[in-house]
């Protein structure tokens, strides 16, 4: 068959094609780098296709909040940076503010009675609000859905009962959280008009890597508000007086692999298996030497060892976990040469200090005892029996804290799990029965209340967040403006945007664009209800079950 | 029935438990008094009243009324105790008088259909998921019917490229029929090959006279025309697992209305 020597033409996608604030001036540029924040930085140290200028202009934005609104809130994920360019902002120091004042919903429990009452509660037509609760919300909307916010009604008297700090102008925050992909950990809000620069994590890491002022301020920033912390977390460290533990956050390196928006092109691609470690960034390979042991912070990394033609992985490592600790112990035992044996890749991103080995000879290896268990004697088991692993690393459930795994040797497809969900959330299921598969396993498309949850990263409202309690990761309904932005960013397609109708079940519509409103919905493992999630319960056949893939053995738990 | 804790175990030895007191007690009244059957009676309607109570549990999914796999597990025990209660309370297999019999017969379609639904959920399950094809059962109709837009396509398509029409007549004298609907259903049910050994001896009856051009059309009808297979053993297997519940309610509840005249009518005898 004839094939046509025509070709369709297109220029190859570039970073800055989509800047961060498309309403970013020249003049804004020149204005920002008069700015001391970046007036001293020096530009030659920038390469010729990431310069200062296009940064600015790319990866940040200008943003004017109006007194009392909320900039960031705590417990929120976020993925950009904020330097205060004019007026002020408060961080909410204790008490917390309220959930409901900062737009999250507030789960009561429901008592028995009350979950019971939904048998005829329940609206012939499923997804029936009360209008009149979102009359009731401090949600200031604007032009773009992305720039709506949640405001803080009397701001005096949020500064009167609580600790607050004022920042001012030339601070910087919310920088930690952006490249580490960890919690806010303060509310702050504007407590006059403001004007702060947002820049993105990608313009944030580049400032980090090329300008050693920045870099200085974010390192010394984490070092002295986090880092120590963090190292006293850690089960190695867990002995250490206050004194070493400040000397290895001192000499303890930063390092960022990959992407921090992996969810991007993860859903891109059709075919993730075509990808697999081929296109992971390497952060440590096999026989080299270890200048040090790495500890995951945050995101998610492959341990791998080249098997045939391929790399046979042998686990995965999340916050927490350490690398290249083994071979560095037995070297320093004397017992081995200290090469590495296993490949360190990052799967889509991920966050690593990196503790001298110098460091761990001096401090942490003289305190301990019996070397441990290396990594590569997970090279003995069976090649088929990594094949679970592996699926589970490729479609990354690794990153699941409540997977819906379905056992499909024993669902019989009735459905009652779907009917059980539905009946509890006002007539619609919050999941669909259906998903990836390997062998009889079934991963439903269910939120997984994941470790790495991006769908919460840029939501406007902050609507979609985390249950301080349990973890879970909710939406608060009232708060939900349907911009759709989470269901965008979750690379597993388990957020849904459902047309929603009032009290007399009539669908309900924008006026001015006559098309319906919509609200984000997804499974929020049964907030609120008593018993727990109500499809686990309704399976007759035990054949489901929310499974933490990072558990021993997440499969277990339905053999 | 995939139970394979300890609690399982225990609900049937229970049941067996259950059904040696009432035996004995049943023993004990007839020795003494004569008429046994109103023991067995009583226990017989205690057992239909709980296993009709395994449908409204279902919809009680947003308490916490105990796991349905319990549910399930008792529903079951309780059945195989019904049963043999009942032949207990008849003493023997097939009673006197007409009512009684069609009393008898409900309880035996009953049965019969609930031991059927646990062989289904036994075996369909494998054979299913071994298919390495999932699709939802709702979802079936609208992917046969895409299934068979896209061979209709395919034909047409590989009449433009070759300019002749082998694969369109083949198309519609053989491959029409198969993606009209669901074929081969109690084939795929009982667990034979039929369908893939109608669909490959017809694609088999079509190769030689397949050209160059037309030889990637016809791949790709073989393509569709195998998945449709596949989804034609889910349409059979999911369709019975589904199924099987529409005798078995309804005849439930025909027999626990007919258990209800027949406890009434005893009662005004006895009075």
């Amino acid at each position: 068959m004839a094939r046509s020597a025509e070709v369709a033409t297109l220029d190859r996608p570039q970073r800055w094609d989509q800047p961060f604030g498309p309403d970013m001036t020249d003049d804004d540029v020149d204005r920002l780098l008069t700015r001391p924040e970046f007036a001293s930085v020096d530009r030659d140290r920038f390469p010729p296709r990431l310069p200062l200028e296009g940064i600015l202009r790319n990866d940040a934005r200008i943003v004017r909040f109006e007194p009392g609104d909320i900039v960031i809130r705590q417990g929120d994920y976020g993925s950009s940076a904020f330097l205060i360019l004019d007026g002020s902002v408060r961080v909410v120091l204790k008490p917390d503010l309220p959930a409901d004042q900062l737009g999250r919903q507030h789960t009561a429990r429901r008592g028995f009675l009350a979950a019971l009452a939904q048998l005829w509660t329940n609206r012939w037509v499923p997804e029936v609000r009360d209008t009149a609760r979102y009359a009731q919300q401090s949600l200031r909307s604007a032009a773009d859905a992305a720039d709506a916010r949640v405001f803080l009604q009397d701001v005096p008297r949020v500064i009167e009962g609580h600790k607050t700090a004022q920042m001012q102008s030339g601070d910087l925050f919310g920088e930690l959280a952006a490249l580490g992909r960890t919690p806010r950990a303060a509310s702050i809000f504007a407590d006059g008009a403001a004007e702060l620069l947002e820049i993105r994590w990608q313009g944030l890491r580049e400032l980090w890597k090329f300008d050693p002022e920045w870099r200085r301020q974010i390192e010394e920033d984490y070092r002295e508000r986090g880092l120590a912390a963090h190292l006293r977390a850690t089960e190695l460290f867990r002995g250490l007086d206050l004194d070493t533990i400040g000397e290895i956050a001192r000499q303890t390196l930063f390092e960022t692999y990959g992407q921090f928006d992996w969810h991007v092109d993860f859903k891109k691609l059709s075919d993730r298996r075509s990808g697999g470690i081929a296109g992971e960034p390497v952060v440590a390979r096999r026989g080299d030497y270890p200048d040090g042991v790495l500890l995951i912070r945050a995101g998610f990394a492959r341990v791998s060892v080249e098997h045939g033609r391929g790399q046979r992985t042998l686990t995965y490592l999340g916050a927490g976990d350490l690398y290249g600790f083994d071979e560095l112990y037995a070297a320093w035992r004397g017992e081995e040469t200290g090469e590495l044996e296993t490949t360190l890749t990052a799967l889509g991103y991920v966050d690593v200090l990196r503790i001298p080995a110098p460091v761990m000879e001096e401090h942490v290896f003289p305190k301990l005892g019996a070397a441990r268990t290396p990594l590569a004697e997970l090279a003995a088991a069976k090649v088929a029996d990594d094949r679970i692993l592996d699926w589970a690393v490729e479609e990354r459930f690794i990153n699941a804290t409540k997977a819906m795994l379905i056992d499909l040797d024993r669902c019989v497809r009735c459905d009652d799990c779907v009917r059980a969900c539905a009946s509890t959330h006002g007539g619609n299921p919050r999941f669909i029965r259906h998903g990836q598969t390997f062998d009889h396993w079934m991963v439903a498309n269910a939120c997984m209340h994941c470790t790495d949850p991006v769908c919460m990263i840029g939501c406007p409202t902050g609507a979609i967040h985390r249950e301080p309690a349990s973890g879970t990761v909710v939406i608060n309904d009232d708060t939900c403006i349907g911009c759709g932005t989470c269901a965008d960013s979750c690379p597993y397609e388990n957020i849904r945007l459902v047309p929603i109708r009032d009290k007399a079940a009539k669908p309900l519509v924008d006026p001015s664009t006559q098309r319906p409103i919509v609200k984000a919905t997804k499974c929020d493992l049964c907030v609120g209800n008593p018993g727990g999630p109500a499809c686990v319960r309704a399976c007759p056949h035990d054949a489901l079950k929310r499974v933490d893939f990072r558990s021993a053995d997440p499969f277990g738990a339905l053999l | 029935m995939r139970t394979r804790s300890q609690g399982g175990f225990a609900i049937w030895l229970l049941a067996a438990a259950v059904f040696g007191v009432v035996a004995w007690q049943e023993t004990l009244v007839w020795r003494n008094l004569g008429e046994a059957a109103l023991v067995s009676g009583y226990a017989l309607l205690g057992a239909m009243a709980f296993l009709a109570i395994y449908n409204w549990r279902k919809r009680l999914s947003m308490v916490p009324v105990g796991a349905a796999s319990g549910w399930f597990v008792l529903h079951t025990a309780v059945g195989i105790l019904a049963l043999a209660l009942f032949w207990l309370h008849i003493g023997g297999v097939w009673p006197q008088g007409g009512y009684e019999r069609l009393l008898t017969l409900l309880v035996y379609l009953v049965t019969a259909t609930g031991l059927l639904g646990l062989l289904f959920q036994q075996v369909y399950p494998r054979r299913l998921y071994q298919s390495g094809f999932e699709i939802i059962y709702e979802r079936i109709p609208a992917e046969v019917a895409r299934l068979r837009e896209a061979a209709t396509q395919e034909t047409l398509a590989a009449a433009e490229a070759s300019g002749n029409d082998t694969l369109a007549t083949y198309y519609r004298d053989s491959l029409h029929w198969y993606f009209t609907r669901p074929r081969f259903f109690w084939s795929h049910a009982l667990g034979g090959r039929k369908a893939q050994h109608w669909l490959e001896g017809h694609l088999a009856s079509v190769d030689r006279y397949v050209g160059d051009a037309d030889r990637p059309h016809l791949d790709r009808l073989a393509e569709l025309a195998r998945r449709k297979t596949l989804v034609d053993l889910h349409y059979a297997c999911q369709g019975l697992l589904k199924w099987w519940l529409f005798l078995h309610v309804p005849l439930a509840v025909g027999m626990v209305v007919l258990a209800l005249w027949h406890w009434l009518i005893v009662h005004i005898y006895l009075l």
